[in-house]
């Protein structure tokens, strides 16, 4: 249950961060896919069903582009919607960050 | 019945599209894309095809993540997909909003280009005042010596920037507003945000930073002519009668 639970957080927060990273600089598909699973220690199989999905409800866009001396690649954009969004989870995860660890540090 | 486990990433590849094309998921195409592209790096970077594959959830695990028809993978749909009602709500209110704002928006429009154009104005008449055959060239204040009109066309010609640059400002953040209406109601209409509206271009950041930069400086100019040549008035009068010298 550790396990599932630990799992589960990861799952709700590893969006956030998509949003996030794409927000400070639009990024290439596997770069980003590579950054966030070393730095949450997730598999870099669960991000792109999550790029996919954040760009279905229009908070990110992609765009192709030619680098040299290679095939098209993937980067990705945040639009005006995800930054809104990205604005209220965040807002969120700050009031329940603070609310959980004063609950944890309560004797 | 159980599936073997893919040792390439062709394999993995077939696998997936086939799980992918079962579970009814739409863009299999685009979707495979990105693994192709994601084994590429992983060979560029010197994964082995078993090593990428290893850190890849399993086939049937990923194209269930995939699967919007299932519970979990729904979070984003609920949000972004306004209800009937909910959109016949806010179209109406947008509606509303346009009919009792639009005449207002219009006016201020009118009156903002107003004062543009005295800016502008002012803009030109400031160098008009070094030219002793112009119009301008025949008031009090052009026959003063150089170091006088200096001071005087100075403030006209920054009073006039900044005038204008607020105008101008002030027109862009009506503008912008609008803009993000009508991004709301094509959201409405079509259940999707574009960013990328062609027939309605937005501002860019860097050209609203340097509007306000020009308009800031030529303010902060305008008002220190401004204080230095009522100082010089007051201590000088009769040498330097500035308030006078707009008498024509």
């Amino acid at each position: 249950m550790n396990h599932d639970l630990s799992i589960q957080m990861k799952k709700g927060l590893l969006d956030l961060c998509a949003l996030s990273l794409i927000a400070k600089k639009e990024r290439y598909g596997y770069e980003l896919a590579e950054l966030l699973a070393n730095k949450t220690d997730s598999s870099i199989g669960t991000i792109y069903p999550i790029l996919r999905k954040m760009k279905e409800a229009g908070l990110v866009t992609t765009k192709l582009s030619e680098d040299s001396g290679g095939p098209p690649r993937k980067y990705y954009f945040i639009t005006d919607a995800g930054r809104t969004v990205l604005q209220e989870v965040t807002s969120t995860w700050i009031d329940l960050s603070s609310t959980v660890n004063a609950i944890l540090e309560e004797e | 019945m159980l599936v073997k486990q893919p040792r390439t990433t062709q394999e993995y590849i077939i696998q997936l599209t086939s799980a992918l094309k079962k579970r009814g998921i739409k863009d299999v195409d685009d979707i495979l894309a990105d693994y192709q592209d994601y084994f590429t790096q992983s060979k560029a970077k010197g994964y082995s095809d078993a090593e990428a594959i290893r850190r890849l959830p399993s086939v049937q695990e990923l194209a269930a993540s995939y699967d919007d028809s299932s519970e979990a993978n729904q979070v984003y749909r609920s949000k972004a997909q306004p209800s009937s009602s909910q959109r016949l709500t806010i179209f109406g209110a947008t509606l509303a909003s346009d009919i009792l704002l639009l005449p207002v928006l219009f006016i201020t429009v009118l009156l903002l280009a107003c004062f543009g154009i005295v800016g502008v104005l002012l803009i030109v008449t400031g160098p008009l005042l070094f030219i002793p055959d112009s119009m301008l060239g025949q008031m009090d204040v052009a026959r003063l010596p150089f170091l006088q009109v200096l001071p005087t066309a100075l403030l006209f010609i920054s009073a006039g920037i900044a005038i204008v640059g607020i105008c101008t400002a002030v027109c862009e953040r009506i503008y912008s507003a609008y803009r993000a209406s009508i991004v709301v109601r094509r959201w409405l209409l079509t259940g999707r945000h574009d960013d990328h509206l062609k027939l309605v271009p937005r501002v860019s950041k860097q050209l609203r930073t340097s509007l306000y930069r020009v308009t800031l400086i030529a303010g902060t100019v305008a008002v220190i002519v401004l204080l230095i040549l009522a100082v010089l008035s007051w201590f000088t009068e009769g040498t330097v009668n500035f308030p006078s010298t707009w008498n024509v």
